[in-house]
C-alpha cells in the first residue's frame, strides 16, 4: 500500500527534477542569447524565470504541507528540508540567467574575442547539469565533483577580470562593454556558487552532513 | 477448521450431558416410585392382617402413630375413623375417593394425586378389611419436576466440571486431527500420507501444480525470447506505466540515456531523461496521442517515438522507442549541401554562357571577336557537360544497383591504357608518367575502375609542378591488390585530407576554375572504391607530393 506521504515524496522528487531541468534549459538559452545575440532566446530566458518562480512557490507549499501534516523524521525530513533549500538556489539560478539575458538584450556585446566567457558559461552549465544529475541519481561522488569544480569557474572569472582590465587600459572606448561582460561573468560565477550549494544539499540529503554548516 | 471442529465437539458434549441428565432423572424417578409403591402396598397388607387380628384398637399403637406414612381407616359409609396425621374431625367423607371406591368394589385400589402448589405427589393404596372397613396408606414424595429443579444446581456444577474436562480432551483431539492437514506438503501432494478423504483434493492439487509448472516454463520461455529480442536490438525500448513510472528499459536504452537500470527503473520517467523534447513527447503519449520527435543526446540524433498503450479504451501507459538517426541526419545534411552546391556549380557556367550569348545577340561583338566569344561559350558548355556527366556517374554509383557487368580487369593494362590517354596533358604540363607493377586482375566493373584511375592520374598531372613526375603502381600482396597513384606535386595540407572526398570540396577554392575540374572527381573515386569494397587511403605532404592507395580484396 502506498500511503499519501510516499506519494507526496515522489511528487516532490519529480517537481524538483522538473525545476532543475528548467534551470538547465534557461542557462542553455542564456548562453545561446549571449553567443548568438539571439533576442528570442533572451526573451525565453525571462519567461522561464517566471515559470521557475512559480515552481518554487509550488514546491515550497508542498514541502510545508508535508512538514505540517506528516511530521516527517530522519531521512524524509532531510529530503524535505534540503528540497526547501535547493529550490531557493534554483530560483536564484533562474534570476541570474534572466539578468544575463537582460544585459544581452540591452547592451551591444561581442564575445567573439572573448572565448573565455563562452568556456566559463559552458563550465557553469556543466556544473548545474551535474548538480541536478547528482540529485536525480543520488550520486554522492558527482555531488562532490560539482563542489570541487566550482574552483574552475572561479578561476575563469579571475582570468576574465584581468583580461578586461587589460582591454580597458588599451582602449577606453570599450569600457562599457567590458563592464557588461564583467557583470555577465559575475552572474555565471554566482550560478556556479548556487550549483555548488545544490550539490551540498544533495550531499546533505544523502549523508545527513552539510559541508556549509 | 480447528475452531469449527472444536465448536461442534462442544455442542455435542453439551447436548449429550443434558440428554443424559434428563434420561437419568426419568429412570431414577421411575425406580423411586416403584419402590415406594411396593413399600406402601407391603405396609397396607401388614396393617390389614394386624387389624383383622387385633381389631381397630391396633391403631392406638405407638408404632402406627410414629409411622412415616399416613395411615387412614375409613368406615363402610366413608367416614374417616382414624388418621395418623390429621384430625379426623376436619376430614370429610372419603367415599368418593377413587382408591376407596375401588377398595369397596374390588377389595383394593390405588391412586396418585398431584399437588402442583407443593410440587409433590401422593400415592394412595387402600384395602378392604374383613369387617368391611377400608385401611389406606398414603405416601407423599416429591414430583419429578421438583426433583429436577432441586438437582439443577448440582447438575450445573457437575456439568461444568465434565464440560471442562471434555473440552480439554476435545482441544487435544482437534489438534491431532488438524496437524496432518497443516503439515501437508503441497509441492508434492501425492507423497502425503493423510486421510483418505483428502486424496481427491490432493490429486487435484497435483494436477494444478503440474499445470502451473507448465505454464510457468512457457511464460519463462516467452520472457526469454522477449528479452533476447529487446536486449539485442539497437533501438532503445522503454515501457512506462500509467503513473509515469518506468517499468522496463532494454540495454540500448540504458546506453543511449546513460542511466543504469537501478537508477531508472521504478522511477518517474523524468529521472531517465530531462530533455525537453523527450518530456513533451512522452507526455503527449501519456495523454493518448502517438507522437515523435528528434532529440539530440551526447552529440547524436535520436528519433523518439512514443505510443500510448490502451487496454479497452483506458490508457495503461506508453511504449517509447528511440532510434539512432545520426547517420540519416548527416546524410540529409549532405544531400542538402549537395543540392545547394550542384545548383551553384550548374549556375556559374550557365550564367557565363547566357552572358556571352546576350552580348553577341545584342550585336555588341565585333566580328573578329566572335571566335573568342563562341570559344568561351563552347568551353563553358563543355564544363557544364562534364559536370552533368559526373553527377550522373555519381548518382549511378549512389543507387548501388547491380546493372553493371562484373568482369576480370587487369589493372596494369588498364593503367597503361589510361597513361596513353593522358599523355597529351602530361606533356603539356611537362610531367613524366610511369606505370609499374605486376599483371594483376581484380574482379570489378571496367567502366568504374577506368573512371577511378583516370580521375586519380588526371589529378596527379593537374596538381603537379612543372617537370614533376606522376605514376601508377600495381602490387599484389597476399590476398590483396594494392593500386597506388602518386605524384610529386603540390600535396594536400593535413586539415583538408579528411574532406577531399566530399562532393564539390576544393582545397584551393580560388584556382578551381583554372584546372577545369568539376569538384566531383575524388568523390567518384571514393564511391567507386566503396562499390568495389576497396579501402582508400591518402598519404600526402605539402609540396612533396600525394599518394593515394586503394586496396582491393582479391576474389
Amino acid at each position: 500500500m502506498r500511503n499519501k506521504f510516499d506519494e507526496q515524496l515522489d511528487l516532490l522528487n519529480i517537481e524538483l527534477i522538473e525545476m532543475g531541468s528548467m534551470c538547465e534549459q534557461t542557462i542553455a538559452d542564456a548562453i545561446k542569447a549571449l553567443t548568438t545575440h539571439n533576442v528570442e532566446a533572451a526573451r525565453l530566458v525571462m519567461e522561464t524565470d517566471n515559470e521557475i518562480d512559480d515552481k518554487e512557490r509550488q514546491i515550497e507549499s508542498l514541502c510545508l504541507k508535508m512538514l505540517l501534516q506528516q511530521q516527517p523524521v530522519a531521512k524524509d525530513l532531510r529530503q524535505i528540508s534540503s528540497a526547501l533549500k535547493m529550490i531557493t538556489d534554483m530560483e536564484r539560478i533562474g534570476d541570474q540567467a534572466a539578468d544575463i539575458a537582460e544585459i544581452v538584450t540591452v547592451a551591444n556585446i561581442s564575445v567573439e574575442n572573448l572565448s573565455d566567457i563562452v568556456e566559463m558559461a559552458e563550465a557553469t552549465m556543466k556544473m548545474v547539469t551535474e548538480s541536478i544529475d547528482a540529485y536525480v541519481r543520488r550520486d554522492l561522488e558527482l555531488a562532490k565533483k560539482v563542489i570541487v569544480d566550482d574552483d574552475i569557474v572561479d578561476d575563469y572569472f579571475n582570468k576574465i577580470k584581468s583580461e578586461l582590465i587589460e582591454l580597458i587600459s588599451k582602449n577606453r572606448d570599450d569600457g562599457e562593454a567590458a563592464i557588461d561582460i564583467l557583470m555577465i561573468a559575475k552572474y555565471f560565477e554566482r550560478i556556479g556558487d548556487h550549483a555548488t550549494n545544490i550539490a551540498e544539499w544533495v550531499e546533505f540529503s544523502i549523508t545527513g552532513e552539510h559541508k556549509g554548516s | 477448521m480447528r475452531q469449527k471442529i472444536f465448536k461442534s465437539m462442544g455442542v455435542l458434549i453439551a447436548a449429550s450431558l443434558i440428554l443424559s441428565y434428563v434420561l437419568m432423572i426419568g429412570v431414577m424417578y421411575q425406580q423411586l416410585l416403584t419402590n415406594m409403591e411396593k413399600e406402601v402396598q407391603r405396609e397396607v397388607t401388614y396393617l390389614r392382617s394386624a387389624l383383622d387380628i387385633a381389631g381397630v384398637t391396633y391403631l392406638e399403637n405407638e408404632i402406627v402413630k410414629d409411622a412415616s406414612n399416613r395411615i387412614t381407616l375409613v368406615d363402610q359409609d366413608g367416614t374417616v375413623l382414624f388418621d395418623s396425621m390429621e384430625d379426623i374431625k376436619t376430614l370429610e367423607n372419603h367415599k368418593d375417593r377413587p382408591e376407596i371406591m375401588d377398595a369397596f368394589n374390588k377389595g383394593e385400589g390405588t391412586s396418585v394425586r398431584f399437588s402442583t402448589t407443593l410440587g409433590q405427589q401422593t400415592f394412595y393404596y387402600a384395602m378392604k378389611l374383613n369387617n368391611g372397613m377400608i385401611i389406606r396408606v398414603a405416601n407423599t414424595t416429591d414430583s419429578v419436576f421438583s426433583m429436577i429443579t432441586d438437582s439443577i444446581p448440582m447438575f450445573i456444577i457437575l456439568g461444568i466440571i465434565v464440560l471442562g474436562i471434555a473440552m480439554g480432551i476435545a482441544r487435544f483431539q482437534t489438534k491431532r486431527i488438524i496437524i496432518p492437514i497443516n503439515n501437508l506438503n503441497l509441492e508434492t501432494p501425492l507423497e502425503n500420507d493423510v486421510y483418505e478423504e483428502l486424496t481427491p483434493l490432493l490429486h487435484r492439487i497435483e494436477n494444478q501444480n503440474r499445470l502451473i509448472e507448465k505454464q510457468l516454463s512457457k511464460l519463462n520461455k516467452r520472457k526469454e525470447e522477449f528479452n533476447a529480442i529487446t536486449e539485442n536490438m539497437r533501438e532503445a525500448l522503454i515501457i512506462i506505466n500509467k503513473r509515469s513510472i518506468v517499468l522496463s528499459m532494454n540495454k540500448a536504452a540504458t546506453e543511449i540515456l546513460d542511466v543504469s537500470r537501478e537508477e531508472g527503473l521504478e522511477r518517474h520517467f523524468i529521472t531517465i531523461s530531462r530533455d525537453n523534447e523527450f518530456q513533451t513527447t512522452v507526455e503527449a503519449a501519456m495523454s493518448g496521442v502517438s507522437s515523435d520527435a528528434i532529440i539530440m543526446l551526447n552529440n547524436k540524433y535520436y528519433k523518439i517515438m512514443a505510443n500510448p498503450v490502451c487496454v479497452e479504451d483506458t490508457l495503461n501507459g506508453c511504449v517509447i522507442l528511440m532510434l539512432d538517426v545520426t547517420e540519416k541526419q548527416r546524410a540529409e545534411q549532405m544531400r542538402k549541401e549537395f543540392s545547394a552546391n550542384v545548383s551553384h556549380e550548374l549556375k556559374t557556367p550557365l550564367m557565363s554562357i547566357s552572358g556571352y550569348a546576350e552580348i553577341m545577340n545584342n550585336g555588341l561583338v565585333k566580328s573578329e571577336d566572335v571566335a573568342e566569344f563562341s570559344g568561351r561559350i563552347y568551353s563553358e558548355a563543355t564544363r557544364l557537360t562534364n559536370l552533368v556527366e559526373d553527377i550522373i556517374k555519381l548518382s549511378r554509383l549512389d543507387e548501388d544497383n547491380k546493372v553493371f557487368e562484373q568482369e576480370e580487369v587487369n589493372l596494369l593494362v588498364l593503367a597503361e591504357d589510361i597513361k596513353e590517354r593522358l599523355l597529351p596533358q602530361a606533356t603539356k604540363k611537362n610531367v613524366e608518367l610511369r606505370v609499374l607493377g605486376e599483371n594483376v586482375k581484380v574482379k570489378g566493373i571496367r567502366q568504374i575502375l577506368d573512371e577511378m584511375l583516370f580521375n586519380l592520374l588526371d589529378n596527379a598531372i593537374k596538381y603537379n609542378e612543372d617537370g614533376g613526375k606522376a605514376g601508377v603502381s600495381v602490387v599484389k600482396e597476399n590476398d590483396k591488390v594494392i593500386l597506388s597513384v602518386w605524384d610529386t606535386g603540390i600535396g594536400i595540407p593535413k586539415e583538408h585530407q579528411d574532406r577531399i572526398f566530399e562532393r564539390f570540396y576544393r582545397v584551393d577554392k580560388s584556382h578551381s576554375r583554372e584546372t577545369g575540374g568539376t569538384g566531383l572527381g575524388l568523390s567518384i573515386v571514393k564511391h567507386g572504391a566503396i562499390y568495389h569494397k576497396a579501402d582508400i587511403k591518402i598519404d600526402s605532404e605539402v609540396s612533396r607530393g600525394t599518394k593515394i592507395i586503394i586496396t582491393f580484396k582479391t576474389i
